[in-house]
């Protein structure tokens, strides 16, 4: 995925046919991440004199999770979002839509993470080794490649100088 | 951004719900104004905490777009966070410390507010 243009606010950006299939791929597993996933504080004693902002915490993930997956939604069936040419496709995406997609892809890699059971990244920068790959976890690891692909490479675009 | 919005109706449902429990008999203006004081007096600690799984460029990406920071202070605190296991962020009231924490845990990243003791 790379920077096509920016034109009258939008980012327009170039993907090959497999950045593509692999987006429209994995967008559909959001939300991933576990609602209780997030905590306000981790201070055990005080948590309780928080229970009410903890509670609106709550409510204001959950709400902010069906406006991400109706999004979603709306992306994958909006066909005139890409447009096709011999190279791959084009995807014009206005500022919010890109922090959207941004926290969407990250939703996902991190929920894979947790379906994994939280492990920690191995020194080859992987979290699990080729020989644990099974059918139960095989999409669930390479959502986690995926997305922080995908998020990189989102971010070198944002970010060019880094 | 839907973030804002929703962070907007929790401020308001928030500060609704503090001016129900005034208690109205007793010096009911000073009694409210203090509440509200004490709710924005910095008294909470916004601190991001590592995990083995948010890129370090996203890290940084949501502390510009959180806090407005530039780049440099951005990758200042991703790296305490990525090196010394957290960084705190910002010091504020109870009000705007649900905020960050809100807006940052929105982006996935595992932050949270504790006492400034």
């Amino acid at each position: 995925m790379k920077l096509e243009r920016r034109a009258r606010g939008r980012w327009v950006l170039r993907l090959l046919p497999q950045e593509k299939m692999l987006m429209l791929a994995v967008l559909p597993r959001y939300p991933l991440l576990p609602p209780e996933f997030h905590r306000l504080t981790k201070d055990e004693a005080h948590a309780a004199k928080l229970n009410h902002a903890s509670q609106l915490l709550v409510e204001a993930h959950d709400k902010q999770r069906q406006q991400h997956r109706q999004a979603v939604q709306t992306f994958l069936e909006d066909a005139s979002r890409f447009t096709e040419d011999e190279d791959g496709a084009l995807l014009s995406l206005g500022d919010d839509e890109v922090e959207w997609l941004l926290q969407v892809l990250n939703d996902i890699r991190m929920g894979s993470w947790a379906r994994l059971g939280y492990p920690q990244q191995r020194e080859d920068g992987h979290y699990q080794s080729v020989e644990n790959l099974s059918k139960k976890n095989a999409l669930d690891m390479l959502s986690i490649e995926l997305c922080g692909a995908l998020q990189q490479q989102l971010l070198e675009i944002l970010h060019p100088t880094d | 951004m839907a973030g804002t919005d929703i962070y907007d109706a929790l401020v308001l449902v928030y500060n609704f719900s503090m001016a129900e429990t005034a208690v109205p008999l007793v010096l009911p203006e000073q009694e409210t104004r203090s509440a509200t004081q004490a709710a924005l007096e910095p008294g909470y600690l916004v601190i991001c905490w590592d995990d083995p799984v948010n890129l370090m460029d996203y890290v940084t990406h949501v502390f510009m777009t959180v806090f407005g920071w530039p780049q440099a202070k951005a990758k200042h605190h991703m790296l305490q966070v990525h090196q010394q296991g957290k960084s705190l962020l910002h010091r504020a009231g109870l009000e705007h410390a649900e905020h960050y924490v809100h807006r940052l845990q929105s982006y996935g990243l595992t932050a949270t507010m504790e006492r400034d003791e």
